[in-house]
């Protein structure tokens, strides 16, 4: 009995949550965005001082509220699952809309950290941290913009009670691309905003 | 929402380990607003990051439960894309 209950507790899922489709385009997601951190890294080993007198002019705290806001999110997305799985889909629907107005938090915050740059005369051109900064932030930007409308679908579907306690892989699905998102500007919020 | 007892055991550690992100993101924060720089710190803000990215892994994306070969990609990945990071910083002291 003890050994059955052991073999239970050890016992892991052969796959990861949501559909497998999805986890191929995060781990292609996760190398494109692994590929343009490096590329930060080292072209920063060339131009030390150049990053870091740029580097005084972006914004740590409104970055540091992102991260935060999308951690937050984050938690938002895994209590959705938790209720669906328990077969309470008004609950799970609830706390998609909390995710999805996380998003907008942030994508609102970040709207006005963009303006603020060209406001002062900061652009793409403006040096090579600022073209790292606007294109890494900005495509960022572009996925949690992404994962916003994949959670609205998946809200829209949910409401509708198409998501069951055994039938959830759509909620699962859209929740894990939300994780990379929030997984991603955990490593550039330090690298970006933080380290010099 | 109607919690059972398994329920309960998945929501309570994931707001652990949201508290936990969340005060390790007010470090970095602290770090950055003191302007503090250098190889130790550099080593410490990016296993902040790795320990960060790990959590989200293990606990929100739920590969905790999963089984090693999945999990160890995200692994693989944190060390990598840390380590490199770091290299990058130290050959530009």
């Amino acid at each position: 009995m003890s050994a059955t209950i052991n073999q239970e507790v050890i016992e892991k899922e052969p796959l990861p949550p949501g559909d497998l489709a999805i986890w191929i385009f995060i781990f292609a997601e996760l190398a494109v965005f692994g590929v343009l951190f490096l590329v930060y890294a080292f072209a920063r080993s060339n131009n030390v001082e150049l990053f870091n007198s740029s580097q005084e002019l972006v914004d740590r705290t409104s970055g540091a509220i992102n991260t935060i806001v999308l951690i937050t999110s984050s938690l938002f997305a895994v209590r959705s699952v938790t209720a669906i799985r328990d077969g309470d889909a008004k609950s799970c629907g609830h706390w998609l809309l909390a995710t999805i107005g996380m998003g907008g938090v942030l994508v609102i915050i970040k709207i006005f950290e963009f303006q603020a740059k060209f406001d002062a005369g900061i652009g793409l051109s403006t040096n090579l941290f600022f073209t790292f900064y606007l294109s890494m932030t900005a495509f960022h930007f572009m996925h949690v913009i992404l994962g916003m409308i994949i959670l609205a679908a998946v809200y829209l579907k949910a409401r509708r009670g198409g998501y069951s306690a055994t039938e959830h892989t759509g909620v699962e699905t859209g929740v894990s691309y939300w994780h990379m998102v929030d997984l991603v500007w955990i490593i550039l919020f330090p690298l970006v905003y933080i380290i010099r | 929402m109607t919690l059972t007892p398994q329920s309960r055991k998945i929501i309570r550690p994931c707001t652990r380990i949201w508290l936990i992100l969340i005060a390790l993101t007010l470090v970095a924060l602290a770090i950055g607003k003191m302007g503090l720089s250098g190889m130790n710190v550099v080593f410490f803000i990016l296993l902040m990051t790795f320990i960060k990215g790990q959590m989200v892994a293990d606990f929100f994306m739920g590969l905790k439960r999963v089984r090693w070969a999945w999990r160890i990609i995200i692994l693989l990945y944190m060390i990598i894309v840390c380590t490199m990071i770091g290299v990058a910083y130290w050959i530009s002291l």
